[in-house]
């Protein structure tokens, strides 16, 4: 029987290792908040607080929504978001090469570029879902703990993160409970007379038209106030009328929050950014600020990269 | 603690909409005690019927895998692995979330089929009902500790219905042992080894706290 409980120790060991090469493991400089900022009960500490103390914030004009309670964590940088030489590889593919990128709180920056330049994936490093495998990076003035970045952070991915056995509002209250917000099923309710969607609030999101379903999907993202707004190609497979709203979307973000989108639309990326990022094969390529407000010469400009 | 909730009533809300995995694991763990019941009868041999709570668990551990497996398969639906992974609580309390509501299918599903096997084998559990839960809760919390880690693992492989058994066999071989010297001991109607139970309880700690640290890397991209 002893024999069996060390060889099971043994087994134990074999599979951590195995969980962690699956992971892909080093961790840039902006990645584990495991091993650093004073052990686990500490760094729980300041998550807690980051989420739940008291401090309402100041926005300029009318808050999309009312913001939720939140404290002054120790901020690393002034910018909403700051990378510098991030990059992201996978095995031996190279998904991203080392780029900068500084973007000051309530500006809207469009990341362009063709398929496969690596787009996704710098907005996923961006909402702490991967990480870097070489490069630090700060969002919302957070780097070491990626646990209160993700907090700072509100992702739209190219699916819709919605679990179709559960209605629009279940879907809500989920996420809130997950970002620990105080009433989530208030906040769900709030959302959803916010984005109209109380006709389909208690409808399961496994019959949703896309449309309807970005909608919900943009409103989870929001459920915790984020500050900072990653959307993944938002307005693919949205008829125009969808798309003319989720642009509506965007632009009451614009401004009080910290937006970050993909696109292959350029005259919808030109109208909604301030800014542009053009990618190319994973390697940020420089674009002239006046292209930006010309969809037209701003198509030829990536047509030509692209080449 | 309150992720550890929301997931577990996220996880038990879906499956009590589709029971597609509670389904799944019934119906295999039933035809698996039938076909056995052809196997060894119960006019068969004392030492046939010495391997009946090993066939028992082995048909329980597969019906574990089957919706082990099932497990994450939802959360990739609409990439909603996305959505867990970026919570900012500790990704330890989203596993055990799921661990628990793997636990909770397990124990109904051997609650049924223990009773199909009493009535196939004419095996008296009543007298034994109490440690005999004991013993199945321990070796059900095994299974679902480690098996929840690894069917996460597997989820995002592409061989991912072969892979999970392929890496949870091994792991579980102690709980089996545990678990079926345990329950051999119980319907023999000698009293609980020690031995056995100790097995299972060192085991279900150190999976439950490796599976613990090790899930927040598991559910990186």
């Amino acid at each position: 029987m002893r024999a069996v409980g060390l060889g099971s120790i043994v087994l134990v060991a074999a599979a951590l290792g195995c969980a962690r090469n699956h992971a892909g493991g080093s961790g840039g400089s902006g990645g584990s908040g495991r091993s650093r900022g004073g052990g686990r009960r500490a760094r729980r500490r300041r998550d807690r607080a980051g989420l739940r103390r008291l401090r309402p914030r100041a926005r300029p004009g009318r808050p999309l929504l009312r913001p939720l309670r939140r404290a002054a964590p120790r901020r690393v940088s002034e910018l909403a978001v700051e990378a510098r030489g991030l990059a992201k590889r996978f095995g031996r593919v190279v998904a991203l090469h080392p780029l900068d990128l500084a973007l000051a709180p309530g500006r809207v920056l469009a990341v362009l570029g063709p398929n496969g330049a690596g787009k996704s994936t710098l907005l996923r490093l961006l909402a702490g879902l991967g990480r870097p495998s070489a490069g630090t990076l700060a969002v919302g003035g957070e780097a070491a703990d990626r646990r209160a970045r993700r907090a700072r952070v509100g992702l739209v991915s190219h699916a819709t993160c919605l679990y179709p056995a559960l209605t629009a509002r279940e879907n809500l209250a989920f996420t809130a409970r997950l970002y620990g917000v105080a009433d989530p099923a208030a906040r769900a309710d709030a959302l959803l007379a916010r984005f109209e969607l109380g006709a389909v609030a208690a409808r399961r999101a496994g019959t949703f038209s896309r449309g309807t379903a970005q909608r919900v999907a943009i409103a989870r993202a929001l459920v915790h106030d984020p500050d900072v707004v990653l959307l993944d190609e938002p307005f693919t497979g949205l008829d125009a009328r969808a798309a003319d709203l989720l642009e509506g979307l965007v632009r009451e973000l614009a401004g009080r929050r910290t937006v970050v989108f993909t696109s292959h639309d350029l005259p919808r990326a030109s109208r909604l950014a301030d800014e542009a990022l053009l990618l190319v094969a994973g390697r940020a390529r420089p674009l002239e600020p006046a292209l930006l407000r010309d969809p037209g010469a701003l198509a030829r400009a990536l047509a030509e990269v692209a080449a | 603690m309150s992720v550890l909730l929301a997931v577990l009533w996220k996880d038990l809300l879906v499956e009590w909409r589709s029971r597609d995995r509670v389904a799944a694991m019934g119906v295999f763990s039933l035809l698996v005690v039938v076909m056995f019941q052809f196997a060894a009868p119960p006019g068969a041999s004392p030492e046939s019927r010495a391997h009946l709570p090993g066939l028992l668990w082995v048909a329980w551990l597969f019906a574990a895998i089957l919706g082990l497996n099932r497990s994450f398969a939802l959360e990739l639906e609409n990439d909603a692995w996305a959505g867990l992974a970026l919570a900012p609580a500790d990704r330890g309390w989203i596993y055990l979330g799921k661990a628990l509501a793997a636990l909770v299918l397990l124990l109904a599903v051997q609650l049924a089929s223990a009773v199909a096997f009493g009535l196939a084998f004419a095996v008296p559990l009543a007298p034994v009902a109490a440690p005999l839960a004991g013993v199945t809760l321990l070796g059900a919390l095994g299974i679902s500790a480690i098996g929840t880690l690894f069917a996460a693992v597997a989820a995002r492989t592409q061989y991912r219905e072969a892979m999970l058994p392929l890496l949870l066999l091994p792991l579980l071989v102690p709980v089996l042992l545990g678990a079926v010297r345990a329950t051999a001991a119980l319907l023999a109607q000698e009293p609980l080894p020690w031995p056995p139970l100790r097995l299972l309880l060192v085991t279900d700690a150190v999976f439950l706290i490796v599976s613990f640290l090790c899930f927040e890397y598991v559910l990186d991209e």
